[in-house]
């Protein structure tokens, strides 16, 4: 579908514009946030270009659809304003390996010591039959 | 000084509102963006910055609000349509109800000053 989805100079400038401001969003909601104003786009350019002669080539219709569309920065803002009133979707992830590591270790040191018990044991015994 | 003032004012309000208005929209069918954008642009003011609109729209889809659908289109590439979803209409009535009574009392202090009558 990306190469139906291809767009001139311009409009990839103004794509990588929204791309860098959206660094702080998560990558899902930036792919998705990328993907629409691709589409955007394409369909307005496509519709503008049904309805006049010097269509697609016309870099004013372009710029139109741009400048409508406004500052990469407040379509990244606005994304980023609805970010805290909801769960990022890798918290609880993360915070469930961070447990699972802690059980590890703290499983790791009692077998550990087991094993150092039973090796003092066999040292014990062996030395008491020795003796 | 004071146009800054209404300015920001007035854009927190449109940021609070034109989800309802979009919710509204779709309640006469789906729409892709670029309709729902074209339609929200026939009335001044409702919106300032269109790109905006698709973080919003994500919003409303995760919330369960709206729901999403591709459908090919006669020209050019497929388009994803929004559609109300049963509680994205619960959601709509909810906020119409609370809107009239939220505009009768602002209308209520703005009329109030407006006639000159101070409270004693």
């Amino acid at each position: 579908m990306t190469e139906d989805l291809r767009l001139d100079a311009m409009a990839e400038e103004y794509l990588s514009e929204i791309e860098r401001a959206a660094a702080a969003l998560p990558v899902n909601r930036r792919a998705e946030l990328l993907a629409d104003v691709r589409s955007h786009i394409v369909v307005a350019q496509a519709e503008a270009a049904s309805s006049s002669p010097a269509g697609i080539e016309d870099p004013a219709v372009m710029s139109q659809i741009l400048s409508k569309l406004g500052d990469p920065e407040a379509i990244v803002a606005a994304a980023l304003a609805d970010l805290p009133s909801e769960i990022p979707p890798n918290s609880t992830a993360r915070t469930a390996s961070r447990v699972l590591v802690k059980t590890a270790v703290i499983l790791l040191l009692i077998g550990g010591l087991l094993l150092i018990g039973w090796f003092v044991l066999y040292v014990l015994f062996r030395s008491g039959h020795a003796g | 000084m004071e146009l800054g003032n209404t300015e920001k004012a007035m854009s927190q309000l449109r940021r609070g509102v034109l989800e309802y208005c979009v919710l509204a929209l779709l309640r006469g069918g789906s729409r892709y963006g670029v309709e729902l954008l074209r339609e929200l642009g026939e009335v001044d003011t409702m919106v300032t910055s269109e790109g905006t609109i698709y973080p919003l729209l994500s919003r409303l889809r995760r919330e369960g609000l709206v729901e999403t659908t591709w459908q090919e289109s006669t020209s050019g590439p497929p388009r994803k349509y929004y559609e109300l979803t049963p509680s994205g209409a619960r959601a709509l009535e909810e906020f119409t109800a609370e809107w009239s009574r939220f505009h009768a009392a602002v209308l209520h202090f703005l009329s109030k000053n407006e006639s000159g009558n101070e409270a004693p």
